[in-house]
């Protein structure tokens, strides 16, 4: 399949996730009920969407993997990458499973254990990159506005904090488990530290495939967080809009599908010019 | 080379131009590369359109790009400046410019070169460093391709010649 088209469907993939789930969303906020629903857990048509960019992240990831020399940062930094989207793969497959039986639905809150993991490794891994980089001299131009955007992730913190309430598992019997759901906006926030530090490499890398592939992680970061707190904060408010975030939120897993994809392409093109070349060459 | 590309401050930016404007020899070379510049960043644009292209256009394209940039590589007796800009603008549109300059500084560290006193004796040591460095930051892959590119521009050095 042409890379472009396969792009075209990851980005068609995050669209539809994230109407599904708002759709979901807002319907349940018009019945009265406060977010998340009993079981937090997406419908199935948007679980198995959320399955296949797990798919795509690990499958990418792996070939990613393999494509660096033993003991390259990059190659630790995708690893973790792969890691996170076995977590999260194990994470919603768990969720689909536990929603759907009722003895195991008391222990949906388990959940939180390949959550927690899925964002403490994009976080390791999105710090590895920075190293990576970082230790080729790039990422040293942090203007003020890299600054900025870091004050402005700190002073989020307290109002996710404050909206943790309104999430999934915060009331689970489970006492290990309030402490894992009490620990995943701290990762996901330092997630987004992390990002804007990427933002500033990327923003150095200039237009390219590797380039992209870093603005996409960077887009992820970003945007889970700033959903991940506002979609609780305008929940009461403004229920469209809660709405709209929560797909969001969910969705932008397929964010990171795209940035494993991109980095792909790097490989798949450096080797279309080799290959070009040894052609041309026996010509 | 950050002069040509813009991305050098504007105090040393005026201060460069300030001496081309005055240096005959400096001048010749400035227009020299210019045109190189511009004309393999030309190519750089073409392999960007052939991102999106089906299959078989991007086959078509890279070998005619592939040739085109054959025909305009340095001739024989071409300087390392020029090798290098080449090198850059080539792998500039998958890796990125930033990736690629960074590279090219590592590997001038690491090889414990100063750009000046890049020649074609050394030029494949600078080569097998920068591949590596490649290697490490966009994978094994992408090293491939910048050893490669590296020696085919290496082979067209002026013997001798400096950057």
């Amino acid at each position: 399949m042409n890379r472009g088209a396969i792009r075209g469907l990851l980005c068609l993939g995050f669209v539809v996730t994230a109407l599904m789930i708002s759709a979901g969303s807002y319907r349940l906020l018009r019945s009265g009920a406060v977010l998340p629903a009993a079981s937090g857990a997406p419908a199935l048509p948007a679980a198995v969407l959320l399955l296949i960019a797990y798919v795509v992240m690990l499958w990418f990831s792996a070939r990613n993997v393999a494509d660096y020399p033993k003991g390259a940062l990059m190659r630790t930094a995708w690893w973790l990458i792969a890691a996170a989207a076995t977590a999260g793969l194990a994470r919603i497959a768990f969720e689909c499973i536990a929603a759907g039986s009722p003895g195991l639905l008391p222990w949906i809150g388990l959940r939180q254990i390949p959550n927690v993991l899925h964002s403490a490794l994009i976080l390791s891994g999105a710090l590895t990159m920075w190293t990576a980089f970082s230790r080729l001299g790039m990422g040293a131009r942090f203007r003020w506005p890299h600054r900025v955007a870091i004050a402005a992730i700190l002073a989020w913190m307290p109002v996710v904090y404050s909206v943790r309430d309104h999430l999934p598992d915060s009331h689970s019997a489970l006492a290990f488990i309030r402490v894992l759901q009490a620990s995943d906006p701290f990762f996901i926030l330092a997630g987004a530290v992390a990002a804007v530090m990427l933002l500033s490499i990327r923003q150095e890398i200039g237009r390219s495939e590797m380039g992209l592939s870093v603005g996409f992680l960077v887009a992820y970061s970003i945007l889970k967080p700033l959903a991940f707190g506002a979609r609780a904060l305008f929940a009461a408010r403004y229920p469209v809009l809660s709405a709209v975030l929560a797909g969001l939120a969910r969705s932008c897993d397929w964010s990171l599908a795209l940035a494993v994809f991109c980095r792909w392409k790097v490989t798949e093109r450096s080797r279309a010019f080799v290959d070009e070349y040894n052609r041309g060459k026996r010509r | 080379m950050e002069y040509i590309e813009g991305t050098m401050d504007a105090a040393d930016r005026a201060r460069i131009g300030q001496h081309v404007s005055a240096c005959v020899e400096c001048s010749s070379t400035l227009a020299n590369l210019s045109a190189w510049h511009e004309a393999i960043a030309s190519e750089g644009d073409r392999l960007r359109a052939a991102m999106d292209a089906q299959p078989l256009d991007t086959e078509r394209m890279l070998r005619e790009c592939l040739q085109r940039i054959t025909a305009e590589l340095p001739a024989p007796g071409r300087s390392v400046s020029e090798a290098l800009a080449a090198l850059r603008a080539l792998l500039a549109p998958i890796f990125g410019q930033g990736t690629v300059t960074a590279a090219v500084n590592q590997a001038l560290r690491r090889t414990g070169l100063a750009v000046s006193a890049l020649s074609a004796s050394n030029w494949l040591v600078f080569i097998k460093a920068f591949s590596a460095v490649i290697s490490e930051i966009c994978g094994i892959a992408a090293g491939r391709l910048a050893d490669l590119a590296g020696i085919s521009l290496g082979s067209s050095l002026l013997a001798g010649g400096q950057a």
